[in-house]
């Protein structure tokens, strides 16, 4: 009976289900155009618009599909039928999965063979895209569905959800000063703690349509909910050390990093700015940076050293002061030239009430770094101008000048999530000369696709300058050899993710602030 | 067939049953009347285990209310005054839909079924008047030939001609099937119920074959040679005892034929004439359901 409740369903349901459809495959038909043009800020804009209806117009089809045999109440015909309620369960399933997420697949599809991937990866990327989406928000979509009588019951819970998660995020960011209670999410491990969020999602969801479809249990079924948007939020916050350790687990090659050490360095002397310019580094918020010379050693040929987290002790001043200080990024590269290990500092910063209150005193810093180590994978070179190649790993590549005539630009596409760390810099062909390296560096260390994503492109791109508008700054390479420069584009992937402690004893955190 | 054991269920702080007990034997007509309020309804949407009693059990053949299951299901018909169908399929789309669900469902008598309803097929259920709705849910709940037939209100807003078309279907097609009907209209049942049920404020308070209650009850007036006037000690089986001039009146509930004038005669004396008239069902529920209240009444006071 699955298909003959799934026939009445999309009977009912066609046209809006059309409607979503052809939303959903307007994103990658202009997605593709867009791809085609190169930058378009007008249909960017429209894209976002079109992927932000088709969210909400593919809620609104799930929760309308689920409440066209609704649970709560008495009223409903089909409770007094010989409707199996597994039968029914499987026929919404099967509805979510087919006609709500059939088109957004087609889209996927479509966007990935337009752009001239192959079959074989298209496919790839358009199925992990959709599977995750079905997983993470069609059935826990369809599980709130169950919660709802009609359209109305379920805008009204689904605002007071939103408000409830939003405003609890929002206090406990109030409250932290930041959002530091949520460490782990914006590093590469992120996806360990969305994935412990979605399995705990689906928990929920699991739990809540069997209560309503077994048991016909609204109330219970509403608080489970409702408990499980403080445990969304409370999974959240993952400490950094259990999560950090997960990763650990699943590190490429262990042995890379044996004979990677972190050392105080303090022969470099106190930072000083590569322009000469002599700054006093006090921000908006007053707060006033240490720089910390350190000496990287150990690392291998062609690697990139990247930070994922680390903590600050300050002893010395009275008690230990664990939270006075919050770090800036570390990402420390070795290329392939120099034996000699990588020297360069990291920053601290601190509130100037607390600076000034500990500066001349000696202290004793303790860091904690979680880090990884990432070597090279590829690299490839890529005219700087009208360029175009396309990549096993960086997918679809193209180059070109921007509007101003000041960088050379690079936007590569690719199906599926990008993964890894990227470099890039121009490189004059006749000559060799470089013009500074610029990183984009945003790993994410999953092995599956484990994060939202609006379509099945990954896109990483770079901006590199060659001329400063102003003339302030010179460029190796200019505007006059372009034509003959490329653009290389590094890939580095995680080999090993591991930690070290590095203790300076007695300092005086005035000797190395910066600017003062 | 139907059996509700001590059924209690709580709305909040308002209880809408309160102990309810009845049996429906098998083949029977069985009619749930009651004011509106009296928790018939909620009665039915027990049975139908679309509601879980705070306390007690029903069976609904031969199972508990709370495990019916599609097999249960495909034997119950199920009409309701306010049953939600899918508004936007037609008769006939929603007649193919429940069709397959049915292993017994007989496609000759759906047509024939539908056609003495009038139900046009190409017709929008969202577009059918309040009477024609209820004339769908009867054809959607005539065609597999149910063991058991729960009508919840199934009359209410219909006007007499679309209720006498219900009833035509209904009837034609009752056979051996069990019918449980609620209403608050006692003119409805009337001529169709072969047994009754009697509740109020969510208790039962009469459950009797329909033969035994009209047998039993007699309007009686007695003419005497004197002024009447009420028993100071009246039996309990007279209710509403009232003296008018000569005359004694009051409704007897164990009336049987030939005692009657000798007991009579054992509480107030010599009389002249007894007359004792069989009495409408709609009578014997007034004077059951006033005697009720003032009985109510008194244990408040």
């Amino acid at each position: 009976m699955v298909w003959h409740i799934f026939k009445k369903d999309l009977r009912l349901m066609w046209r809006m289900a059309l409607a979503v459809a052809l939303v959903h495959l307007a994103a990658p038909a202009i997605l593709i155009k867009l791809a085609q043009l190169g930058n378009n800020s007008g249909l960017g804009s429209l894209v976002d618009l079109i992927q932000m209806v088709g969210i909400f117009g593919t809620a609104i089809l799930i929760v309308a599909t689920v409440q066209q045999d609704a649970i709560p109440g008495m009223r409903q015909d089909w409770l007094a039928r010989p409707v199996k309620r597994t039968d029914l369960l499987l026929s919404k399933i099967v509805f979510v999965a087919i006609i709500v997420q059939g088109p957004i697949l087609l889209g996927d599809l479509m966007e990935c063979l337009a752009l001239g991937f192959s079959l074989q990866s298209s496919l790839a990327a358009a199925v992990s895209r959709n599977l995750w989406m079905l997983l993470a928000i069609d059935l826990p979509l369809m599980a709130f569905g169950t919660l709802t009588k009609n359209l109305a019951e379920a805008v009204v819970g689904g605002l007071v959800i939103t408000v409830t998660v939003s405003g609890l995020i929002a206090t406990l960011n109030q409250l932290d000063g930041g959002a530091r209670w949520q460490e782990t999410l914006r590093t590469g491990v992120a996806w360990i703690t969305q994935s412990i969020t979605i399995l705990l999602v689906l928990l929920v969801t699991a739990i809540v349509l069997g209560f309503q479809y077994y048991r016909r249990k609204t109330t219970p079924a509403r608080w489970t909910t409702g408990l499980a948007c403080f445990l969304f939020v409370a999974s959240l916050s993952m400490p950094w050390r259990p999560v950090f350790a997960v990763q650990q687990r699943f590190s490429k090659n262990p042995a890379a990093v044996r004979s990677v050490a972190i050392a105080f360095e303090p022969s470099l002397g106190k930072f000083r700015d590569p322009s000469g310019m002599r700054r006093s580094d006090r921000n908006e918020n007053e707060t006033i940076a240490v720089a910390l010379p350190l000496r990287f050693s150990g690392l291998p040929a062609n690697a990139v050293l990247k930070m994922d987290h680390s903590t600050v002790r300050l002893t010395g001043v009275g008690a230990v002061a664990k939270d006075l200080a919050t770090f800036s990024d570390l990402e420390i590269r070795k290329g392939s030239l120099s034996a000699e290990p990588v020297t360069d500092y990291q920053s601290i910063r601190f509130r100037s009430e607390d600076y000034n209150r500990i500066k001349d005193q000696q202290t004793s810093i303790e860091i904690d770094y979680s880090l990884t180590l990432l070597t090279l994978a590829a690299s490839h070179g890529i005219p700087a101008a009208h360029g175009e190649q396309r990549t096993p790993d960086l997918g679809w590549c193209r180059t070109r000048v921007n509007s101003a005539g000041t960088a050379a630009q690079l936007i590569c596409l690719a199906p599926g999530q990008i993964k890894g760390c990227a470099t890039a810099f121009l490189e004059h062909l006749p000559t060799a000369i470089r013009n500074p390296e610029r990183s984009n560096c945003y790993p994410d260390y999953s092995r599956y696709w484990a994060q939202f994503q609006l379509d099945a492109i990954g896109r990483i791109g770079f901006s590199l300058p060659f001329r400063d508008a102003a003339g302030l700054a010179r460029y190796p390479i200019e505007g006059s050899k372009i034509g003959e420069s490329q653009i290389v584009v590094r890939i580095y992937k995680a080999q090993d993710h591991f930690t070290r402690r590095i203790v300076i004893p007695e300092i005086r955190l005035s000797d190395w602030a910066v600017g003062i | 067939m139907i059996r509700a054991d001590n059924l209690w269920k709580k709305f909040g702080h308002h209880d809408a049953l309160r102990g309810l007990s009845f049996s429906a034997p098998e083949g029977s007509a069985f009619a749930l009347i009651g004011a509106n309020g009296a928790g018939k309804t909620t009665t039915i949407k027990i049975l139908m285990n679309m509601l879980e009693p705070t306390r007690g059990r029903a069976t609904v053949l031969g199972v508990d209310s709370r495990r019916i299951s599609p097999r249960e299901l495909e034997r119950i018909g199920y009409v309701s005054e306010n049953q939600d169908m899918p508004s936007a399929l037609t008769v006939g789309q929603y007649l193919d839909y429940l069709r397959p669900f049915y292993s017994r469902w007989d496609r000759a008598l759906e047509v024939s079924v539908r056609r003495q309803l009038r139900l046009p097929a190409e017709r929008r259920i969202g577009d059918l008047s309040h009477g024609m709705r209820m004339k769908m849910a009867l054809a959607c709940a005539l065609p597999f030939r149910p063991a058991l037939l729960i009508l919840d209100e199934p009359f209410s807003g219909l006007d007499p001609l679309v209720r006498d078309e219900f009833m035509e279907g209904l009837l034609q097609q009752a056979g051996e099937m069990t019918v449980l009907i609620s209403s608050h209209e006692l003119s409805e049942i009337d001529g169709v119920a072969t047994h009754v049920a009697f509740m109020d404020e969510g208790k039962l308070l009469f459950e009797e074959a329909m033969s035994d209650l009209t047998g039993r009850f007699r309007d009686v007036q007695v003419t005497l040679d004197r002024p009447a006037a009420a028993p100071a000690q009246a039996p309990q089986d007279w209710l509403h005892v009232k003296a008018i001039g000569n005359v004694l009146a009051f409704v007897e509930t164990r009336f049987t034929e030939g005692d009657l004038s000798e007991r009579v005669q054992s509480i107030v004396g010599a009389v002249r004439r007894i007359d004792a008239q069989p009495m409408p069902l709609r009578s014997i529920f007034t004077a059951l359901a006033r005697s009720a209240r003032d009985a109510a009444e008194v244990r408040r006071a």
